[in-house]
Formats: C-alpha cells, sequence, structure tokens
C-alpha cells in the first residue's frame, strides 16, 4: 500500500481538492474505516477479552482482578483438560459428530453434484429442492425434526413405522442414536450447499479430459478416480474445513432436540452433550464466563490444529503427484 | 406593560416547576421481573395493584421472563447495573447470585425477619445457604410435588385407595399394569432427574446431604430409593424424559396413565381446562413403612437487586412483606385462577384463600407443606445439579449398579462443596 501511494504521490503534486485526496489512497483508509472500527470493536477485542478472561475466575457481576474472581492461570485449562468429566464427553461427541457429519455429508454433497451435473430442467428443478434446505431457518428445521422423531405414538416417523406395526421407538431417548440423528439431520441440512460448490466445480474441469481420457480407453471409475477426483480438490478441501469448522460449532439441534432437565443440557445421560452447548450452558447459564472462555480457546486450538492437518495432508497429496 | 407580562409568565412558570418538582419527586416506580408466564406476571400485577392503591404515587411495573433464560437475564442484568428491582425466580437462584454479589441483603432490608416466622423453617431454609450471613431471597410461593390419578381408572383396577407405602404403591402400579393402563406410571416433574428422584429418596429416610452439608447421597437409603425409582421406568413403564406426550392431565382424564407424579401446578390446570372432570385427585407421594411422606417442594423466591438505589430497595422491601398479606393473597388468586397460575403461598395457611381447588385437594396440599423438603441450600448444588443427574441416569437407563452412580453423584457433589 506504501510503494502505491508512493507510486502515485509525484503524479498527484499539483493537483487539487478531492482529486488530490483521493488519490492519495487517505480516501481508502476513510471508507475502510467504519468497518474496521466496528470489527476492532466487535470482534477484534472480544477476541481478545475472552483470551484474557480464559485464564480468569469472572462471573460478569464481581470485579475482574477481585476476589472472589481473578487470575487463575491455566487453572480453567487444566480444570477442562484433566478434570471435567462432562467436557471429554462433549469432546468425545463432538469429535463423533465432526466425523460423520463431514464425511458422510462430503459424500452426500459429491453424489448429488454428480447426479445432478447435466443441465437439463428436471436437474435444475431438483437441485433447487435439495438446496432449499440451507436457506431455511436452522431453528425451524429442527423443531420439524423434533416433531418428527417424537417418541411416542404420535412422532410422525413412529406413526409411520407403526403402519407397517413397528411399535414407538424413542428416537430422542436412546443413547447410541443422539448422534447419528444429529448427523443425518446435518446432511439433510447441508449437502445442498456443498452439492453446488461440487457442481461449481466439476463445471470448471475442461471436458478435453474426459475425451482424451475416452480415447485412452479410460472408464466412467478411471475417469471419476484420475481425472474428476484430483481436480475436485481444491473444493474438497474447501467443503471439507468449512464443513469442520461448522460441525465443530453445532449447537441449535442439541440445544432444542434433546430436552434440557432440570440444570442441565444434552440430553439423557449426556448423550447428545457438545462442545458449543456445554460452553453455553457454562457461560450463560451458570455464567462461569471465565471457563468457558476457556473452552472456546480450547475449541478454537482444535478447529486450527484440524484445519493445518488437513491443509498439510492435501499439500503433501498435490506434492505427491 | 408587555414586558412586566412576559416576567410574570416566566415566574408563574417557574414557580409551577418548583412547585409540582414535589410531587415528581414522591412518584417512584417499581419494576418486578416475574418468571414464568404471562400469568404469572398477571398474578404479580394484582399484587402490584394493591400495593398502587395502597401507596398513591408509586406504580408498579411487572414483566415476565422465561424460566428458561431467566437466571441469566438477572446475572446480565445485574452485569450491566440495569433492570428491574426485584425479581422473582428458582428457589436456588438466590444463594447463587447473591452470592456472586448481585443482590441485596434481605436481613439489613427488614424482610428476612419478617418472613422467617410466617412459612415452614423446611422451606425458609433452602433459601438460605448454609451458614450464610446474608439473605438474598425469601419464598414467594411454592411448587409441591404429588400424586396425580383417576379415581375410576384406580377403580377399574381394582385400586380402592391411594398407596401410602412404597410397597402400595408398587402393588397398586402392577395392578395398573395388569388392568391394561397404557401408561401407569408416569414422571411429568422431574423426569429422570434429581428432582424426580428427591421424593422417594426422603420419603424413604434419605437424603442429599446432612443438617452440617455432608454429602449422604449414596448411603444405603439413597441405594434403596434409587432402585425404586428405577422400578417407575423398568417395571412400570414410565417413559424416558422427551418420549411422551405432553399432556399428563389428558391421558390421566382418558385413562392412558395411572399415577403421574407432577407439581401442584397441575391441579391449577384441571381447574382452569377442565372443570367438568370431577374424577381427578392428589395424594401425597408414597413413602417407606415407618417414614413420613416428604414432597420435593420448589418454586420461586423474590429477590432484591444489589443496584438498586437505597430508596428503591426499601420501597422494594416494602412491597416484598405485602405479599404474605391473606388479603393480597386472595388478590393474586382471584387472578391466578381465572389464567391457570394459581398461587400456592408460601404460608399455609393462605392456601384456603384458592377457592379453585376442591376441598380433598387443598387438604393434601396442606398436610404435605407440613412435610416437604425444598433444594439442599449447601454451597456448589446449584453446580452439582447436571453431573447428579447424568450418574443416577448411568443405572436408571444404564451399567452402573445403584451404589456406583451414587457414589458418582456424591464425588461430583463433594467437589462442588
Amino acid at each position: 500500500m506504501k510503494s502505491e501511494i508512493s507510486s502515485v504521490g509525484p503524479q498527484a503534486i499539483g493537483k487539487k481538492g478531492f482529486r488530490r485526496f483521493s488519490e492519495t489512497g487517505i480516501s481508502t483508509y476513510l471508507m475502510l474505516s467504519p468497518f474496521v472500527l466496528l470489527f476492532i470493536v466487535f470482534s477484534v477485542y472480544p477476541v481478545l477479552a475472552s483470551l484474557r478472561l480464559s485464564f480468569m475466575r469472572y462471573n460478569a457481576i464481581c470485579n475482574p482482578d477481585q476476589a472472589p474472581c481473578g487470575s487463575v492461570g491455566f487453572g480453567n485449562y487444566a480444570t477442562l483438560i484433566f478434570h471435567d468429566d462432562r467436557f471429554h464427553k462433549a469432546l468425545s461427541n463432538t469429535v463423533l459428530y465432526v466425523i460423520g457429519a463431514v464425511i458422510l455429508g462430503m459424500i452426500a454433497s459429491l453424489s448429488l453434484a454428480l447426479a445432478l451435473q447435466e443441465d437439463t430442467r428436471a436437474n435444475r428443478i431438483l437441485r433447487v429442492i435439495f438446496f432449499l434446505p440451507s436457506v431455511t431457518s436452522g431453528i425451524a428445521v429442527v423443531l420439524v425434526w423434533g416433531w418428527v422423531f417424537r417418541g411416542d405414538g404420535v412422532g410422525l416417523l413412529n406413526a409411520f413405522l407403526n403402519i407397517f406395526g413397528v411399535a414407538p421407538i424413542e428416537w430422542l431417548a436412546t443413547t447410541w442414536m443422539a448422534i447419528p440423528i444429529l448427523i443425518f439431520m446435518s446432511i439433510w441440512g447441508g449437502a445442498g450447499f456443498g452439492m453446488i460448490l461440487f457442481l461449481a466445480g466439476l463445471n470448471s474441469i475442461p471436458a478435453m479430459y474426459y475425451e482424451a481420457a475416452v480415447i485412452d480407453g479410460a472408464g466412467p471409475r478411471q475417469r471419476f478416480r484420475y481425472i474428476t477426483l484430483p481436480l475436485l480438490r481444491p473444493v474438497m478441501v474447501y467443503v471439507g474445513i468449512t464443513g469442520i469448522i461448522g460441525a465443530f460449532q453445532i449447537f441449535e439441534g442439541v440445544y432444542l432436540l434433546f430436552p434440557t432437565s432440570v440444570g442441565s443440557i444434552g440430553g439423557l445421560r449426556d448423550m447428545a452433550l457438545m462442545i458449543v452447548p456445554y460452553l453455553y450452558d457454562s457461560g450463560f447459564n451458570k455464567f462461569r464466563l471465565g471457563y468457558a472462555s476457556a473452552i472456546a480457546w480450547i475449541l478454537f486450538a482444535i478447529i486450527f490444529l484440524v484445519s493445518m492437518i488437513n491443509l498439510r495432508i492435501t499439500r503433501s497429496l498435490e506434492d505427491l503427484k | 406593560m408587555k414586558r412586566l407580562g412576559a416576567i410574570a409568565v416566566a415566574i408563574s412558570m417557574i414557580a409551577g416547576v418548583s412547585l409540582s418538582a414535589p410531587a415528581n419527586a414522591a412518584k417512584q416506580t417499581l419494576t418486578i421481573w416475574a418468571t414464568g408466564g404471562d400469568a404469572d406476571a398477571a398474578v404479580m400485577k394484582a399484587a402490584g395493584k394493591a400495593f398502587e392503591d395502597a401507596n398513591p404515587g408509586v406504580t408498579v411495573n411487572v414483566q415476565a421472563i422465561s424460566w428458561g433464560d431467566g437466571y441469566a437475564k438477572v446475572l446480565a442484568a445485574a452485569a450491566a447495573k440495569k433492570g428491574p428491582d426485584i425479581f422473582t425466580g428458582g428457589l436456588s437462584w438466590g444463594i447463587s447470585a447473591g452470592n456472586k454479589g448481585a443482590l441485596a441483603d434481605l436481613r439489613t432490608l427488614g424482610v428476612a425477619s419478617y418472613v422467617q416466622p410466617k412459612v415452614p423453617s423446611q422451606i425458609y431454609k433452602a433459601l438460605v445457604g448454609y451458614k450464610a450471613t446474608k439473605v438474598y431471597a425469601v419464598p414467594f410461593d411454592l411448587t409441591l410435588m404429588m400424586m396425580f390419578y383417576d379415581t375410576k381408572t384406580m377403580a377399574k383396577a381394582g385400586i380402592t385407595a391411594a398407596p401410602k407405602t412404597v410397597a402400595e404403591f408398587n402393588d397398586a402400579a402392577a395392578k395398573l399394569k395388569d388392568a391394561g393402563v397404557a401408561t401407569p406410571v408416569y414422571n411429568e416433574w422431574g423426569n429422570a432427574d434429581w428432582l424426580g428422584y428427591f421424593s422417594w429418596l426422603y420419603s424413604m429416610g434419605g437424603s442429599l446431604y446432612d443438617a452440617t452439608c455432608k454429602v449422604t447421597i449414596n448411603n444405603a437409603k439413597g441405594v434403596a430409593a434409587l432402585t425404586q425409582y428405577k422400578k417407575l421406568y423398568s417395571d412400570f413403564g414410565a417413559p424416558k424424559p422427551g418420549v411422551a406426550d405432553w399432556s399428563m392431565n389428558d391421558n390421566i382424564k382418558k385413562g392412558a396413565y395411572g399415577i403421574g407424579f407432577s407439581g401442584n401446578f397441575q391441579a391449577s390446570s384441571y381447574y382452569t381446562y377442565y372443570k367438568d372432570y370431577k374424577d381427578w385427585t392428589v395424594a401425597p407421594v408414597p413413602a417407606a413403612a415407618g417414614s413420613k411422606s416428604v414432597a420435593f417442594i420448589g418454586g420461586r423466591g423474590i429477590s432484591v437487586m444489589g443496584y438498586a438505589s437505597k430508596s428503591q430497595q426499601a420501597l422494594s422491601a416494602k412491597f416484598i412483606k405485602t405479599l404474605y398479606d391473606r388479603s393480597v393473597v386472595r388478590q393474586m388468586n382471584l387472578v391466578g385462577a381465572a389464567q391457570n397460575a394459581i398461587f400456592l403461598s408460601p404460608v399455609i395457611s393462605n392456601a384456603d384463600t384458592i377457592d379453585a381447588y376442591p376441598a380433598s385437594v387443598l387438604k393434601t396440599i396442606k398436610s404435605q407443606l407440613a412435610d416437604a423438603q425444598g433444594p439442599p441450600n449447601c454451597n456448589g448444588w446449584e453446580d452439582s445439579q447436571a453431573g447428579v443427574t447424568t450418574a443416577l441416569q448411568s443405572f436408571l437407563f444404564g451399567s452402573a449398579s445403584a451404589q456406583e452412580a451414587l457414589n458418582e453423584a456424591a464425588s461430583v457433589m463433594k467437589s462442588k462443596l
């Protein structure tokens, strides 16, 4: 930016008024300043403040520097990592959910993209239908799923199964079903968005590669394995990383579908307890803001680490090629 | 002349302002956050109206806040030092928010000494921290765990009287099951969590903590109570949380549910929505042979915010004292009866002001209140609840033994003391 300003500097000499002001680049900073100011106040400052809070005991009412609040050093982190069984449960549930939701979600998205790649009228309509859940209110969708998975005879799924003589299933009260149900909901809601990204990627692959492969005798599987997949890698990395970040932040499904018992969150035996609902519970139900901040920073570290590993692996694959 | 006129007008205006100033200063507004629904706010407004009538110049502004995020809202108000002068909320909120520095000490405001002799000691105790030197909340209203049933459904199953002992209860539940009642037992309030277990624990002679806040949940009586509590799910078909139909009352009326455990708010619901239905009734929760029936008592406490000015706190204290007055309680119940929000005052004799309940129900409520227990007032209980519930569920729906589950619960409770 500096060189840009200095390069226009000599030409600006002799020019007056707004034109000079504009060409020296000051106007750029002025126009950016409303956003920068808001960004600093509402993003940078809270993030740094939460980092400070993560080393403190703080409940929003007490003075952060005086008892009963005050610095606890790495105490919050140590408690979370070594002693908090509910956090460990939330972490293991979240990891299971992320693995399931991201991998199966990408497979579903790519499958839809491949199935609807051809530009026909029917496919265009189907693409819109599959994309609709992505633009529907998340809370409304979760509430509808709650109706579908209700455990008594009134639940839509149970009512349907009842036609075939199947007894009502306690979908939301059976511990092993919680995470698969959340994964299923995630795929239903997100596959359409992934499909659009994969479609863009598929359409950007030059047709001549496929034509050459056909001439060389490559079958559909070989074309997919050696042309489509490698050339879709940038899209896959993007979908994968954004999917991982989104999956780690799951909240509404847990909060709304798995009833909060007295003083708890996450359903029966914490079957659906995830990191962000636990963070919310600690921070905004119990007002342990220091502790909740430490959870947030651990979550950030995990997402950062997983994203770096993902990028490194895909780069290594690129090098191998 | 014109100038003189202008001066006269100016002087009269200034005089008018200065004369009206004392009248403005005398006006005070009391802002109350009533946890619950709009009906609960309407009940509080009835008390506010009575207070306004008795105190000209005072306006009482009542706003409803939901149970779900009420506690968070109160703490957020305390953090921002802006919000209500008074709030009602969960019985344990006072201890928890008070220890965080959010609330005024009701002893110094003269409220604690006024209320304490009027309400049962076990209820008052639940709102005051163990060995606490300050009182942050006093009981506002009560919610009592009771056993609801339909007399005809019971008669069809060959049960002629409400079960009083645990053994009689098991026998009755088995008979209801044999008679084809779809859901012989239903836990509506505190389903599969510490609250649902509480009444069984105390009615079988156990406790969460002893009088010195030593953890006692995992003794032999606790194990016996948890084993009995599990029978509700394993033997008598009590639905797990998130499974059953929402309307307990409707299902009891239809004969689909046999015995339902819930709070007296369901009695209010029967009065409001099933006026012609006369076969429902209530009974105290069953007790072990030789033990008293000790129901869990919840409800709401009432507190004054710490950031309120001295004059607002004094006015708040004056208002809170009126809530124990029989005539005010009667006004509140007249409003509550019409809106499914009957107000059960912590002053037991005030229960007589509830015209809406049948005499037999009122009698059960009054007798049960004498032996009810509120949540523990020991340090860390608020933060232990989730861990205790998870531990209990590891036995109720998992592979842990009752002793292992309770040892885990005890470990959580000890770690928070």
